[in-house]
């Protein structure tokens, strides 16, 4: 009894270890897949007569366009004098109808929403016609990536649309769509879009063996690419750069670099791409090139604060005192001298309460969500200091650097943005300054490593590209623009020709 | 060098300036003031102009063996003294890069224990710091080059607080001018090169630069660049404490870097030390890196176990040479044995070598 019971828990334990693929089905005949399909309710089968015998037509209803089907398939077939596949073919107003008989191509249409029509039940040859019902948002405008400026069309879930807002601003011949299916169960539509004689050949075979290689069942979205080709997939940095805006991904295919479209997936993922990217809002190319630099500046600076502000806190009260001037000390020590906690300890419930509220604030409804933001800030952060729980200098810095850490425009980096500044935090109680200074070091030596489609993650800062400086950290205006970036290894190099001479004109000339 | 490294992981050559004027300042720098004005008294900034230029001729030296040669040092000593001897002069090289490393490293942590933490762990922080090293170098040299780059350029900031004690500077301690002998001068010169060791990475990283003729000119902006830093600092210094002052002061930069400050900052020393870890780890990473690729080309080892060997032999020697006076040493007879490197070895390496070219063209 009890030996039968092992032998069992032995059994089940060997079933649960080994891989258990599910079997692949091949259907050998048309009426197996059908038999098949008909375990479905939404499947749909059935014969039409019409004077000269009868037609049998076979579609999923839930991804067929009825309006379609009974405006401009059915009247044609039952009004039909001829019953061939051909004729059929031939006097469905439809474009790309096809006859085939290769059954696994017949369940890929039938799967992606086309009608099947066969003139014999038996036989395996039918017409396939594509009826695809397209529901889903219209366009709207960018809600991740908004600029005040600009245009103002984002992408939707549907590949074809996103396709049609990129292909409409290159109206090129160069302009290449590589399309590929992944995901074992969810067939999920890649498509890899360069502009052939700009774009790195290299970079384009990277991606699409990427692609190719990837080993994964159900693909819903964008992100989940990027997870699965990431150059490195233990970093909490992103690397490759996800957009909405269709004008953001057309001027970098101009640039040189690749986009992939997902189907199902409102964000388009370009690469490669390099660190300071991420901090470029699209929106810096709409103003002049003072003032879009000077905002590229305090987001930079932004991060630094973010990251560094609350470690220093806590590295300078636990450690280094004496750094602090004397006007200053005594506000410090007014601040905190009814406060219980260490540092350390203040920083980091203050932290983990503005966590709080951020992911509080994400997962609600927008109209709860801005008020849990004025509940949590207001409330809670007074209602704290008064109670002598921390500090309010801390409680300035800490709402500070939380403030500072949403200017990135880039949502996956600003979420690793927020995280990173905990590793500093521990650093920092353990080590004060040198503590950061060695974190710090980790953070750099980490992104040196990384690379993005085997492109180095951290250009033109290093390897130091002097030319790509023009476009990083400060933006230069439009007219020292005219080289594509280093970085990309790009066929042609030149964007447009500089004015060949900028000669000075002398006054009143 | 039988096989060419592949591009990928070569470095351009103008990053040959930050792996050189990182390798030159390191930990000296913070204290080399009164082990120079020992001898020359306060004519000795000249003596660190003079090995500066000397420091110069070497590193051409050097080139000129490595452009003939192509490869590195351990394939320069196969050429000219054969397998055994070379590699044993190799296996030398290697060790002596690798006591490079854990002496800036030792000393790191002694400034951390004098300056800032007397308190502190050091098995612990030796560890973090080793972890990280490890993490670096196994990153290959791409990235051993790209903290040697942000090592010269984060910290460069603190260059213009090098300047900071000038207007508190007397002038007339640095006169009269050449009031030593040359003899006194020379053997400040000996003290002074002490601080400009380093330069010899060059003969194991050699093959990693791309244009690598052309890198020779940016490894000689890097010795200059450190010669300017040098010396300024030496006068500064100079300007800044008496000689009786001096005699009693060891980290004499450090000193200085007390007396600024700002309306949210004083002690601004703890902040120099704190970054000065930038420019300590970067300096450890490309000695050890050269040891362990050193060893790795003389036995064909894996590089990864033998810089493993390192870091926990580095580990164990930190911890049990806690004595003031072995460390003392230690560090002498490590810059004596880079200092008759540098000056001996390779001016007669470079004899030997260009011998047995030329024999082997006659033939």
């Amino acid at each position: 009894m009890r030996w039968e019971r092992i032998v069992l828990m032995i059994n089940w334990w060997k079933k649960w270890t080994q891989p258990n693929e599910q079997p692949k089905q091949e259907f050998k005949s048309i009426s197996a897949l059908f038999e098949q399909a008909k375990k479905s309710k939404d499947f749909v089968h059935y014969k039409i007569n019409n004077e000269h015998g009868s037609v049998w037509i076979s579609y999923i209803k839930t991804l067929v366009d009825t309006n379609m089907l009974q405006r401009d398939i059915l009247p044609t077939i039952q009004s039909n004098n001829k019953q061939s596949l051909e004729e059929i073919k031939g006097t469905v107003p439809i474009g790309n109808v096809k006859i085939t008989d290769d059954i696994e191509e017949i369940k890929k249409k039938l799967l992606g929403g086309s009608v099947i029509i066969q003139v014999k039940d038996q036989s395996n040859k039918c017409v396939i016609i594509k009826a695809q019902s397209k529901s889903g948002r219209e366009v709207a405008a960018p809600e991740i990536e908004f600029s005040v400026l600009g245009p103002k069309e984002a992408f939707v879930e549907s590949i074809d649309t996103n396709l049609h807002l990129i292909r409409k601003r290159i109206p090129s011949l160069q302009f290449t769509v590589k399309e590929m299916k992944v995901g074992t169960t969810s067939q999920t539509r890649v498509a890899v879009l360069y502009v052939e004689g700009i774009a790195n050949q290299e970079n384009i075979n990277t991606v699409l063996q990427r692609i190719d290689s990837i080993d994964f069942d159900h693909v819903t979205d964008s992100s989940f690419i990027t997870q699965l080709i990431a150059d490195d997939q233990n970093s909490p940095f992103p690397q490759l750069l996800d957009t909405e805006r269709p004008d953001r991904v057309s001027a970098v295919l101009n640039e040189g670099k690749i986009a992939f479209v997902i189907d199902g997936s409102p964000q388009v993922l370009i690469g490669p791409t390099n660190f300071i990217e991420f901090f470029s809002s699209f929106e810096d190319y709409f103003l002049n090139w003072h003032i879009a630099s000077a905002f590229r500046l305090i987001r930079m600076f932004s991060v630094f604060f973010s990251i560094f502000a609350t470690p220093v806190y806590v590295a300078v009260l636990t450690y280094h005192y004496e750094l602090i001037p004397k006007d200053l000390v005594s506000t410090l020590v007014t601040s905190r001298s009814a406060i219980p906690f260490a540092p350390i300890l203040e920083a980091l419930i203050l932290e983990l309460a503005i966590e709080l509220l951020r992911e509080a604030g994400a997962r609600l409804p927008t109209k709860v969500g801005q008020t849990i933001g004025i509940v949590g800030g207001i409330v809670i952060g007074t209602a704290s200091v008064e109670a002598g729980l921390t500090s309010n200098v801390l409680l300035i810095i800490v709402a500070l650097a939380a403030l500072a850490s949403f200017t990135t425009p880039v949502y996956k980096m600003g979420n690793t943005i927020r995280l990173i500044r905990f590793p500093f935090l521990l650093f920092a109680q353990i080590w004060g300054l040198l503590g950061i200074v060695l974190c710090f070091s980790f953070l750099l030596v980490h992104l040196l490593r990384l690379q993005s489609l085997g492109r180095p993650y951290l250009e033109p800062i290093f390897p130091p590209r002097i030319p790509d400086l023009k476009d990083t950290i400060i933006r230069l205006p439009f007219s020292s623009q005219s080289l594509r970036p280093l970085n990309l290894q790009t066929e042609s190099t030149v964007r447009f020709k500089k004015k060949k001479a900028k000669k000075k004109k002398d006054i009143d000339e | 060098m039988k096989t060419p490294i592949p591009d990928r992981f070569l470095v351009s050559a103008g990053i040959a300036f930050f792996l050189i004027h990182s390798m030159q300042i390191g930990i000296g720098i913070l204290g080399y003031q009164r082990d120079i004005a020992m001898a020359a008294g306060y004519d000795a900034w000249i003596s660190i102009l003079i090995s500066g230029i000397s420091i110069h001729i070497i590193l051409w030296m050097m080139y000129s063996m490595l452009n003939k040669e192509n490869g590195d040092l351990i394939s320069i000593h196969q050429r000219v003294f054969g397998k055994w001897i070379g590699g044993f002069l190799s296996t030398i090289a290697a060790f002596y890069f690798f006591f490079l490393g854990v002496t800036v490293l030792r000393s790191y942590i002694e400034v951390l224990q004098v300056w800032m933490f007397p308190e502190i762990n050091v098995p612990f922080v030796l560890g973090a710091f080793l972890l990280l090293i490890y993490y670096t170098i196994s990153g290959g040299f791409r990235v051993v080059a790209g903290v040697a780059f942000f090592g010269v350029i984060i910290p460069s900031f603190l260059i213009v607080f090098l300047f900071y004690p000038v207007p508190f500077g007397e002038l007339d301690y640095l006169r009269p001018i050449m009031n030593h002998s040359v003899t006194d001068l020379l053997k400040s010169t000996k003290a002074a090169t002490l601080s400009f060791l380093g330069i010899e990475v060059i003969l194991i990283l050699y093959p990693f630069l791309k244009n690598k003729e052309k890198s020779q000119k940016w490894a000689q902006l890097g010795v200059l660049f450190s010669t300017f830093i040098y010396t300024s600092t030496a006068i500064v210094t100079f300007m800044y404490f008496s000689q009786t002052q001096l005699e009693h002061t060891v980290w004499a930069t450090l000193s200085m870097f007390k007396i600024i400050e700002f309306p949210f900052v004083e002690r601004f020393e703890y902040i120099a030390i704190a970054t000065w870890a930038l420019v300590v780890f970067p300096n450890i990473c490309t000695s050890l890196w050269c040891a362990s690729r050193a060893i790795k080309r003389t036995y064909n080892f894996q590089q990864r176990w033998v810089l493993i060997f390192f870091l926990l032999t580095s580990y164990i020697a930190n911890l049990i040479f806690k004595d003031r006076e072995i460390i003392n040493v230690f560090i002498s007879s490590i810059s004596k044995s880079g200092f008759y490197m540098l000056y001996v070895y390779t001016p007669l390496l470079f004899i030997l070598y260009h011998l047995k070219i030329r024999r082997r063209h006659k033939k």
